[in-house]
């Protein structure tokens, strides 16, 4: 609110308005001259720049001292006046400075301009700018500092004012004359411009003054018209608040006496849905919902009209229909003739609540019926502030109660708040989830009373005398929101806790089993229980199982057959339907299962299938095991069958060769007359018999390699000339056959390798022999290859045979005892079909091995492998230029070639032959009185030592048999070396084992003979050990040789 | 008046504002005392020889009075030296043979040729201008300083040597041009000497040997 008080304004005398534009505009023309210092600092600079530069020494040049006079002296001239101007505008101290530096900017132009005329207007322009100033004082100053100037340079540099130095004084006057010429013509210029200055602001004051008067005449009126309006305001606003008060809370329409509407508020046309023009001229029928009866609205008119007040609650309905409740009065206002003039009527909205009445009596409505059901109900409810005080309990709630010999009232304890009824803590934790606002459920075993306990309950309870109660609690609100009150539910859950532990039981036997279990539903197949076994079984749990059926896990079976197995098993329940099929597991993996499926018909609606699996991976692999081992054992058992048939076989064939040749030379005439026929028929013996032996060692090597009895030798043996012998050795036999036998070298081969030579010659005769019998075209070779990353040799037999199929490579790279390629092979090519497996365990024996490649039609290969042994360091040498001694010739062995070109003799030699056999007897003497030996027989052991002992010179030689009645040849031998008998004894025995042999020697016997009695061998040794004992025989070099040796041991 | 009230300064900062006006006074005075001492320092003045030096291509003119005027191109000292010869020899109605000899090294005559002086000397009327290459006539004459100046008399004998101006650079009748005035019309004076203010000259140097005037050349 402005104040009524008029304002006095401060204006200001004439002079002192005088002297604020003095001052103003003294400052104004101060920032106008410190923008005019600059720019003549600036100027002066251009010109020195322009003008002169530099100045010159020569060729040599150097800035000009005028620009740094213009740069310094300039900026010395500027820097004060700019400083005042900053600091003390409009002050007098300001003006004068800058009227000093003005001035002597006109002479610093002069210097630089060389003294040209025209710099000298400077000065008279500089005069006429400091008289801006209206201060003559100012124009003072400047003419004495360009005085002191004038006469100071004028002094010391006389030529500098006037050129020359001696000019007329009178110039000096016409200087001073021109400059003081126009200082008065300024001075008067400010003097006149100081008067009208004066009068300019003393009309200012007056006009100020006149203003003031004014402005605190419009501020008085101004307030008083303020004071007005905020009254009126302030009434208005009031009567607006009235209005808005009534329209937003009160329902306002006027009708006239006729009843129609003459005026009605905004919440009556908000409410009622109508605008005011569409209820203007309209009565209030308009809004009638049909809700009150006729008599309703005829009392009101009754009232209303007589000019009574009417009040009633009243429903109407809106322009969409909608309803809505008034509480409507109607106050007749009564015209000057006493005559009802209009009717006030003034309404409030009452809709909530009716509303809410119309809730409150349907809630009551349910609670009637909520209670009466509860009343009804079978489960028990109790209702309990939070002590536990029973506010109401239905009867069900009552009868638990009393099996518990609790007396249920209203105002008593509940029964789980009494004494000893449960545990302290268990009560807190429910009053303390209940205050929470929390729902409390829990179980508790409490016990009853017997004489309540029910006689038909029928559940078999472990403890009679407690029952299980399954507690609800839930908190209890009031109007409030604050927690007053419990609500227990209360059941006897005895019989389901009972059912539950046993099925629990039930759960974790079935659990722990191995086999798996499934049941699955009857009618939906779907699983409704697994044990942990099945789970693990198929890898699913059984949350993801409660969707599968048995042929998610079993998609293998077929859809008809899984079909029959359910329906045989559903007619049939009860009965078990076992079979086998497969399962998927999670992971896709198969699992052979053995199933045995029933139907347990009393349990679920249509009964369900009890499916127990068991896991047969390992029976079935145990199974095949044994198949094969059962297949293995028969396949082996018909080996030795067919084995044994072949060997009799073998045996019987040369057999009857040998006694029908004997035969015929025994009893007939014409072998017996005619020696061609003898010598024949004995060529055939003989020839059977070696057959004979040949399979007869062969068995020997079979028995002592399957006896692990073999053992091999590691001398120092050279794989060349071993190759080079085996190969010469059967040159004759490949010749025979019309084809070739080669030895190659693949590579350069040790020199000498550490190996049994004699077992792994029969290696190399035995596959040389193999592959020059099954070759009828083409060649033999053997090709040495040194392996040295392996320490290995390998010898390569490759002929171009008839070769082998797959199949019988197959059975012949098995190596099995008896086996052949074929069983028509022995018919065809005879051998036993030891000779393979004999020569891979003795090339296994030998660090290495056989393997076979063959091509039917076309030849086979078996390479043979054997360990070099530790030759380190070895020497290789290059065998492949090296020419085979025997190649493409025919070579008997040498032993035959010496025995049948050099007759031996052994005349003079005394030889003892103990032998208990009269035809061994007569054999082996006849055979060495042959070559000239004296033999004596003796029939056993004991005879042999009593002849020998007898007569100890006597003999040079002893054959002793080894087995003999009365005395056998260990024993005999063993008494000779005892009695100090130190000639040789060679001992003679059907046992061709090394152990025997070893045998032998241990008894004292200096070599041994091999039975039957090969006649060359017999005399070998002989003559050997004869010139051992007499200096009597000529040996020659090819008895002495160890391959005949060596020959004579093995055969 | 409150406003100007508060500007005026307190007394300790008007005393403080008077003294540092005070010093302002004596640094401006001093300055302006430097500048116009630099102004009327002349050089000292050579001696030039009192005879037409021999072995000199510049010829005497023996009819009137040779006036040769010795300029730096690049000197701004010398522009005022040649507004007032100018002035003079309009003055002496061509009662002399002036010559201005423009001192140039001769690697730099093309630039040097192109300066203000030259270009002013090329327009006086009744002035011959003369390129003397690297200083050499400057060295015959015995001169240093440019814009001065050697009046000889027909004989050749040497009548005036010295400045024509008042001051460095300042133009304004001096007593160098009465006297050359006055010798011109025939008035016996004295050989005079008069302060010269102007940059050095170009001179040819003495390892080069001077043997003869080379390098002169002729502009008008």
């Amino acid at each position: 609110m402005m104040s009524t008080n008029p304002i006095i304004a401060n204006t200001m005398s004439g002079e002192e308005i005088k002297a604020r534009d003095i001052y103003l505009s003294r400052g104004n023309i101060d920032r106008l001259f410190a923008v005019l210092m600059l720019l003549q600092m600036i100027a002066a600079v251009i010109t020195a720049f322009v003008l002169s530069p530099t100045a010159w020494s020569g060729t040599q040049s150097k800035v000009h001292i005028h620009v740094w006079s213009a740069l310094l002296l300039g900026g010395l001239l500027a820097s004060m006046p700019l400083l005042l101007v900053f600091r003390l505008p409009g002050s007098t101290l300001t003006r004068h400075v800058i009227a000093v530096s003005q001035m002597l900017f006109g002479a610093l132009f002069i210097h630089l301009s060389g003294g040209r005329i025209e710099t000298h207007f400077h000065v008279f322009v500089s005069l006429a700018c400091l008289a801006f100033y209206n201060d003559w004082r100012v124009l003072l100053t400047a003419m004495v500092c360009t005085a002191i100037d004038h006469f100071a340079r004028g002094f010391l540099w006389p030529q500098s004012i006037f050129g020359i130095l001696t000019a007329s004084p009178w110039r000096s006057v016409e200087h001073a004359g021109w400059v003081l010429l126009e200082a008065l013509f300024l001075m008067i210029a400010i003097a006149g411009a100081m008067k009208h200055l004066t009068h300019s602001a003393n009309r200012e004051a007056e006009l100020e003054k006149l203003k003031s008067n004014f402005e605190n005449q419009v501020i008085t009126k101004t307030s008083e018209l303020a004071a007005a309006c905020e009254r009126a305001e302030k009434a208005l606003s009031e009567n607006l608040a009235f209005r808005y008060a009534l329209d937003r809370y009160a329902l306002l329409s006027i009708a006239d006496r006729s009843g129609k509407i003459v005026e009605a508020n905004k919440g009556f046309c908000e409410i009622s849905g109508y605008t005011a023009s569409e209820l203007l001229g309209q009565d209030h029928r308009i809004l009638n919902s049909g809700y009150h009866p006729r008599s309703f609205w005829i009392e009101m008119w009754k009232n209303i009209s007589s000019g009574v007040p009417w009040r009633n609650e009243v429903c109407n309905k809106s322009k969409d229909g909608s309803i809505y409740w008034v509480d409507s009065s109607i106050i007749p206002q009564l015209g000057s003739d006493g005559k009802v003039e209009r009717y006030i009527s003034l309404r409030f909205d009452i809709t909530e609540k009716k509303n809410a009445e119309h809730l409150v009596r349907l809630a009551n409505q349910r609670f009637q019926e909520l209670a009466s059901a509860v009343n009804r109900s079978p489960d028990c409810t109790v209702v309990t502030d939070l002590d536990g005080i029973v506010r109401f309990a239905n009867p069900a709630a009552c009868k638990l109660d009393r099996m518990f010999g609790h007396d249920l009232q209203i105002g008593s304890k509940a029964l789980l708040f009494t004494e000893n009824r449960i545990d302290e803590i268990s009560l807190h934790t429910l009053v303390a989830t209940i205050r929470s606002g929390h729902v409390f459920d829990g179980q508790f075993e409490l016990p009853c009373d017997s004489h309540e306990m029910p006689r038909s309950f029928g559940v078999d309870h472990t403890d009679q005398s407690k029952k299980i109660i399954q507690v609800t609690a839930s908190p209890l609100a009031n109007s409030e929101g604050t927690i007053d009150g419990i609500l227990i539910a209360k059941r006897d859950v005895t019989e389901g806790v009972t059912r539950q532990r046993d099925l629990e039981e039930i759960t974790s036997a079935l659990d722990a089993a191995t086999d798996c279990v499934f049941i699955v539903d009857a009618e939906s197949l779907l699983f409704v229980y697994v044990n942990q076994g099945a789970k693990e079984h198929v890898g699913y749990s059984f949350d993801e199982m409660r969707c599968m059926t048995p042929k998610d896990i079993n998609p293998y079976i077929a859809h008809q057959e899984f079909t029959d197995l359910l329906a045989s098993a559903m007619a049939t329940p009860g009965t078990a339907i076992t079979f086998r099929t497969e399962h998927r597991h999670r992971d896709g993996h198969r699992i052979p299962v053995e199933i045995s499926l029933q139907l347990i018909p009393n349990l679920g609606r249509v009964g369900r299938y009890l499916a127990v699996v068991r896991d047969i991976t390992d029976q079935l692999q145990s199974e095949h095991v044994l198949q094969i081992a059962k297949e293995e054992a028969e396949s082996s058992s018909r080996s030795k069958s067919e084995f044994l048939a072949n060997m009799s076989h073998e045996i019987r064939t040369p057999m009857t060769a040998i006694l029908g040749f004997a035969d015929l030379l025994d009893t007939d005439e014409q072998y017996a007359s005619d020696p061609a026929l003898a010598a024949n028929a004995v060529q055939t013996i003989r020839s059977n018999a070696n057959h004979l032996l040949t399979i007869i060692n062969d068995i020997l090597d079979m028995s002592k390699i399957e006896a692990g009895k073999m053992t091999v030798e590691q001398i120092n043996t050279s794989p060349k000339k071993l190759a080079e012998e085996v190969t010469a050795l059967l040159q004759q036999q490949a010749f025979g056959k019309g084809i070739s036998i080669e030895l190659h070298f693949d590579s350069l081969i040790p020199s000498v390798i550490k190996t049994d030579p004699t077992r792994l010659r029969q290696i190399l005769l035995n596959l040389l022999g193999n592959a020059i019998k099954f070759t009828e075209v083409g060649s033999v070779k053997l090709v040495l290859k040194y392996l040295p990353d392996t320490c290995q040799i390998q010898f390569s037999v490759i002929d171009t045979g008839i070769g082998m199929t797959e199949e019988q490579c197959t059975v012949i790279g098995k190596f099995s005892s008896f086996a052949q390629a074929d069983g028509s092979t022995t018919r065809k090519f005879g051998g036993t079909g030891l000779g393979l497996r004999i020569s891979n365990s003795l090339a296994q024996m030998l660090g290495g091995c056989v393997q076979v490649s063959s091509e039917p039609g076309k030849g086979s290969t078996f390479i043979v492998t054997v360990a070099t042994g530790d030759v380190n360091p070895v020497e290789l040498i290059d065998a492949s230029n090296t020419p085979l001694p025997h190649q493409n010739k025919v070579v008997a062995p040498k032993i035959f070639e010496s025995a049948e070109a050099k007759p031996q003799s052994l005349l003079g030699i005394n030889i003892l032959l103990a032998e208990d056999g009269p035809d061994n007897q007569r054999l082996i003497s006849f055979h060495l009185r042959k070559v000239g030996a004296d033999v004596t027989i003796a029939e056993n052991g004991l005879r042999a030592f009593e002849q020998i002992t007898a007569t100890p010179e006597r003999f040079h030689l002893v054959f002793m048999d080894m087995q003999m009645p009365e005395l056998d040849g260990y024993e005999a031998t063993r008494r000779l070396r005892d009695w100090g008998y130190k000639q040789p004894i060679i001992a003679l025995t059907a046992h061709a084992m090394e152990s025997d042999r070893l045998k032998c020697i241990e008894a004292g016997c200096n070599n041994y003979a091999s039975k039957p009695i090969h006649r060359e061998n017999l005399i070998a040794l002989a003559i050997q050990y004869a010139s051992e004992c007499k200096d009597i025989l000529e040996v020659s070099d090819d008895f002495a040789s160890s391959g005949v040796k060596s020959r004579s041991l093995v055969t | 008046m409150t406003n100007s009230t508060k500007q005026i300064a307190s007394e300790p900062n008007r005393i403080a504002y008077q003294m540092l006006i005070a010093i302002w006074f004596v640094a401006v005075a001093s300055g302006f005392w430097l500048l116009t001492s630099y102004n009327f320092a002349s050089n000292t003045v050579s001696s030039a020889p009192t005879e037409w030096p021999t072995g000199t291509n510049l010829k005497l003119d023996t009819n009137s009075p040779t006036l040769l005027v010795f300029i730096h191109p690049q000197c701004p000292c010398s522009s005022a030296t040649l507004t007032e010869l100018e002035q003079l020899v309009s003055e002496v109605d061509q009662q002399v043979k002036c010559t201005i000899l423009m001192g140039c090294p001769s690697a730099k005559v093309d630039r040097w040729m192109r300066s203000s002086n030259v270009r002013t000397s090329l327009t006086m009327k009744g002035i011959q201008t003369v390129i003397d290459l690297d200083g050499a006539v400057a060295t015959r004459f015995n001169i240093t300083t440019s814009g001065h100046c050697l009046l000889y008399s027909v004989t050749g004998n040497l009548m005036f040597q010295g400045g024509i101006t008042t001051e460095r650079g300042h133009e304004g009748e001096s007593c160098g041009q009465i006297s050359i005035k006055n010798l011109i019309a025939g008035t016996p004076s004295r050989i005079a000497h008069f302060p010269v203010f102007g940059c050095e000259l170009v001179r040819m140097s003495e390892k080069a040997g001077f043997t003869k005037d080379c390098g002169q050349e002729a502009l008008k």
